[in-house]
């Protein structure tokens, strides 16, 4: 093949590869993403993170699988389960040495646990070697798997994960011959510099500059954001930006929330792949909220707090460009959880509107940047859980008006059948989700409690309380800021 | 002894296969150019066909009414609470973070959607019953906006349907046309999203698709004036106790692909037609439900998989500044530039422009020979801002090789190293090039390229 058909040829390779997973990865033993599919902002930063931790400290070899889920070792929530994998695509070579790593990470229902320390949220599982030598480390997964805060099913969904990394190994293995896959240093070094010069291009279309904003948080903290746009690359710094806060996101999650926005800004189709990313500079000062250090929790930073740099980056962007000012959709994943036991939690989030833009509606219930969702069955729910559902709608009237409106965010209205704990997460920063070219703003998110016998309260945005039975818990999430002044 | 015949209705070919005590005549025809009624005419005279018993007919009607949202929006009645519950759950487009995300195109009408107070609790207790004053000023509304059709689908139906099954029987006897998710389900346990679905996406279809099968019903019977004609979906035996829906004719050309591929020797079969590539399972059982664009969806299906490559898939300008395949399908007007019409290239035009629909006889006179030089030229336009030297009359070729790669990665992750038979009527255009990459697991199948309407009058 000549031309570009050899790195398209790589891409469809990897594309199909890596079809039967939501989130995974390819990259090189030196760190350099060949290919990654992603479900969240913070997967985009943190995937290569923890294939390049694990290897690092645990010289994966060529059959070699590891575990693991720890923020600071490039996890993301401690509920999504990252497996590398080291692979030597060539049969002909009798080497152990990985010359690959694929990545695949499953994500579990997670588990709500309001805490001030990493340690508290979940089991966290630092790079663990799970097999070794093509042997398998039952005992370990064993133990892993009976952990209290283990997810449900751990054992039998990595096993299953497994199986099917190694299928993929054998795939590689297979057609890398047959097809004259070319993974050499120099073949993939030609891959990263072409994807670099047509990400430029796509650079070069915007307008060069920049610009800086600070985004109040709460009453105590602040993002702040610079942003230099070039030819060559864009820089995003967020010197300035406060340490504690609602949120904390490590420095990997930040890379991947710029990233996401960056490429969502400038047209779709992009590769994620390193040359993509040597475009890409942040700078995240050490200790802030946005390269948070271990111990400090991480759940509400990898969900809400990504969508709000995420909605940052194009703001700032926006400043820099004026033709590319976009109204903001809603952040917060509104996360709730009713707990009647040990073994017994439901789980929930909704979606926020998205933000119209010029020429389109935003879409209600539909979360710009999360491709992961639960809504499971209502009858699946109720037959679970002693709770029974009221109403899971649209939030009427919730996106911000204006020449094309916003879309609206969900209401979700739960009754609780028997006593339990209630405990929520709500992100909102002080700015409501803003309409933009005279479109109006959205509403944030909130959620209510009717307890059996007492007022309707509207509660605080983050918490945890008992409920007694027949108490009603009520959420509405944001909608999406409007775009261009209604006539 | 009179003839029976399987008639397949494709997008743009019709494909017959009549049988009569051990004989058979085959024939293909170009429906633009040859009616349904004309083409059948003139294979049953060039087949000295004279008296006909019966025609089973499979078709692309219902794809056809969901593709181009032909259908008629009913009224949906769903448990208060939940109106908006089937379109919060479809899937989302693109994959990739964009800032006009979109949900995948729904048929429903949010204007129609009704929710009724009424419930039904996991238990299968009635926490509250039918409100008959409720139904009656519902009833009013439908009349007044000329609502004919109705969707009913409450929670918990299955385990209690003693709230549907009155509002459906309330609705029938004011003289619409009820299609009740309960009653459409049948016994097998599923979820409240599937069998909502199912109701809505029948009562969507039935209006159109009953004009449409009585055009071609007239047309067939100006052949056959005294022959039953039959929609095979409809009668297919593994659909078992299933309700009669129009929904089953999403599966039409599977069902009858399912049937016709069954007595093959290889349990896997991949099916090279004209309009589409499919992969059969002969060794799996058919599924109850649907992988839909709109979400799972209750539904009896063959184990028969439409693969990602497909003859019409488009050819653009990829990220790369080079021609390569999108996810668009092109469909079949104009059609492929091979055909002479078209304006885009797809896979069909580079399967010609490489040479290797010379054996498929089936496109012979469909083929435009001068229409290679403007697919090359079509090809080159999109790369033209490769930086790296390519031989513009190479890039067919190249084009070529990364459908067949896709396509030998999916038939890999479905079949592995399982022997696998191609039919139908492109199998020997594409054997050579994916045998080069598959391996001697790959065969021909024997059925000359009418393992479509044979599937239609076997026994």
């Amino acid at each position: 093949m000549s031309g570009s058909y050899p790195f398209v040829e790589l891409q469809v390779f990897c594309q199909e590869l890596l079809s039967p997973c939501s989130a995974a990865a390819v990259l090189t033993p030196e760190g350099q993403t060949v290919f990654l599919k992603y479900q969240t902002l913070a997967d985009i930063g943190t995937l290569p993170m923890a294939v390049q931790t694990s290897h690092k400290y645990l010289q994966i070899e060529d059959g070699d699988i590891v575990v693991t889920n720890d923020p600071y070792s490039g996890g993301s929530i401690l509920s999504s389960v990252t497996l590398v994998m080291g692979v030597q695509p060539l049969r002909s070579v009798n080497r152990k040495a990985a010359a690959l790593l694929l990545a695949q990470r499953i994500s579990f229902k997670p588990r709500l646990n309001l805490s001030d320390s990493v340690e508290g949220e979940g089991l966290r599982i630092p790079p663990t070697p799970l097999r070794k030598d093509q042997k398998m480390n039952a005992e370990l997964l064993e133990i892993i798997g009976a952990h209290p805060q283990a997810p449900e099913k751990f054992k039998e969904s990595l096993q299953e994960a497994m199986v099917q990394l190694l299928r993929m190994r054998e795939k590689i293995r297979n057609f890398s011959e047959t097809l004259n896959l070319d993974w050499s240093k120099p073949a993939l070094k030609k891959f990263f510099q072409r994807s670099q010069q047509l990400v430029r291009e796509r650079l070069s279309e915007v307008a060069v500059g920049e610009a800086q904003f600070e985004m109040p948080i709460d009453d105590k903290s602040k993002i702040r954001l610079r942003m230099e746009v070039s030819e060559q690359k864009v820089l995003f710094d967020f010197s300035g930006t406060d340490a504690a806060s609602q949120f904390h996101l490590t420095d990997a999650a930040t890379f991947g929330a710029c990233t996401g926005a960056l490429l969502a800004a400038i047209g779709g189709g992009i590769p994620l792949n390193s040359g993509v990313f040597d475009a890409i500079e942040v700078l995240s000062p050490s200790g802030s909220l946005v390269n948070a250090k271990y111990p400090r929790p991480v759940f509400s930073g990898m969900t809400d707090g990504a969508a709000m740099v995420a909605n940052l980056v194009l703001k700032v962007f926006g400043l820099i460009d004026s033709k590319r000012q976009f109204a903001m959709s809603g952040i917060s994943q509104c996360s709730f959880q009713l707990d009647f036991g040990p073994n017994s939690w439901f789980f929930e989030t909704l979606e926020t509107g998205s933000a119209a833009s010029d020429g389109t509606q935003g879409t209600p219930g539909l979360s710009v940047w999360r491709r992961t969702r639960l809504n499971p069955s209502v009858e699946e729910i109720e037959n679970r859980y002693p709770i029974t559902l009221k109403t899971y709608a649209y939030r009427a009237n919730s996106g911000g008006g204006g020449a094309y409106g916003g879309g609206d965010g969900v209401v979700k209205s739960v009754r609780v059948d028997q006593a339990g704990r209630l405990k929520w997460m709500i992100t909102e920063p002080l700015l409501k989700p803003e309409g933009v070219q005279g479109g109006k703003s959205a509403s944030p998110a909130e959620i209510f409690l009717q307890i059996p016998g007492e007022e309707k309260q509207r509660l605080h945005l983050k918490g945890e309380m008992d409920l007694p039975a027949g108490s009603i818990v009520t959420l509405h999430s944001a909608g999406g800021g409007g775009y261009g002044a209604e006539d | 002894m009179a003839w029976r015949i399987g008639l397949h209705l494709g997008d743009v070919f019709a494909e017959a296969t009549a049988r009569r005590d051990g004989e058979s005549r085959q024939g293909r025809w170009f429906l633009p150019q040859s009616s349904l009624g004309k083409g059948l005419k003139q294979f049953c005279e060039a087949n000295g066909i004279t008296e006909i018993e019966q025609f089973n007919v499979s078709h692309k009607i219902v794809p056809q009414i969901m593709q181009r949202r032909l259908g008629a929006s009913p009224a949906f009645l769903v448990t208060s609470g939940f109106e908006n519950w089937l379109e919060m759950n479809l899937p989302v487009q693109p994959e990739q973070f964009s800032l006009t995300p979109r949900k995948g195109p729904s048929p429903i009408d949010r204007d129609l959607v009704f929710g009724l107070s009424e419930r039904v609790s996991a238990t299968g207790r009635v926490e509250k019953a039918v409100d008959m004053q409720e139904l009656e000023f519902l009833v009013s509304k439908l009349q007044m906006l000329n609502i004919k059709q109705l969707a009913v689908g409450l929670l918990h139906a299955q385990k209690n349907p003693t709230n549907e099954q009155m509002v459906a029987d309330f609705f029938r006897q004011k003289g619409f046309r009820v299609f009740s998710a309960i009653e459409l389900a049948g016994h097998l346990p599923c979820e409240e999203k599937q069998r909502w679905w199912t109701a809505y996406l029948d009562a969507f279809l039935t209006p159109v698709y009953e004009e449409m099968w009585k055009t071609v019903e007239t047309q067939i019977r100006e052949v056959g004036p005294d022959a039953k004609v039959i929609d095979f979906a409809q009668s297919v035996p593994e659909r078992g106790q299933e309700m009669n829906s129009v929904l089953a004719g999403v599966f039409s050309t599977a069902w009858s692909l399912y049937r016709g591929a069954r007595k093959t020797e290889s349990k896997k079969v991949l099916y090279c037609g004209i309009e589409d590539f499919y992969l059969l399972h002969l060794d799996r059982e058919p599924s109850a439900q649907w992988n839909s664009n709109y979400g799972t969806v209750r539904l009896t299906v063959p184990p028969v998989l439409a693969l990602s490559v497909q003859p019409d898939l488009r050819i653009s300008k990829g990220f790369w500044g080079c021609a390569s395949f999108d996810e668009q399908r092109l469909g079949f007007e104009p059609g492929p530039m091979c055909f002479g019409k078209g304006l885009h290239p797809c896979f069909l035009d580079v399967l010609f422009a490489e040479g290797h629909l010379d054996s498929a006889t089936a496109l012979q006179d469909r083929l435009v020979t001068k229409t290679r030089a403007r697919i090359i030229e079509t090809l080159s336009a999109y790369s033209r801002d490769e930086t790296s030297p390519v031989d513009f009359q190479k890039l067919p070729q190249h084009v070529l090789d990364l459908a067949l790669l896709q396509l030998t990665l999916a038939i890999d992750d479905e079949v592995g190293r399982i022997s696998l038979s191609l039919q139908g009527p492109l199998a020997s255009s594409l054997l050579s090039p994916l045998k080069s990459r598959l391996g001697p697991q790959l065969r021909l199948g024997d059925d000359e390229g009418f393992v479509l309407s044979r599937g239609l009058v076997e026994e």
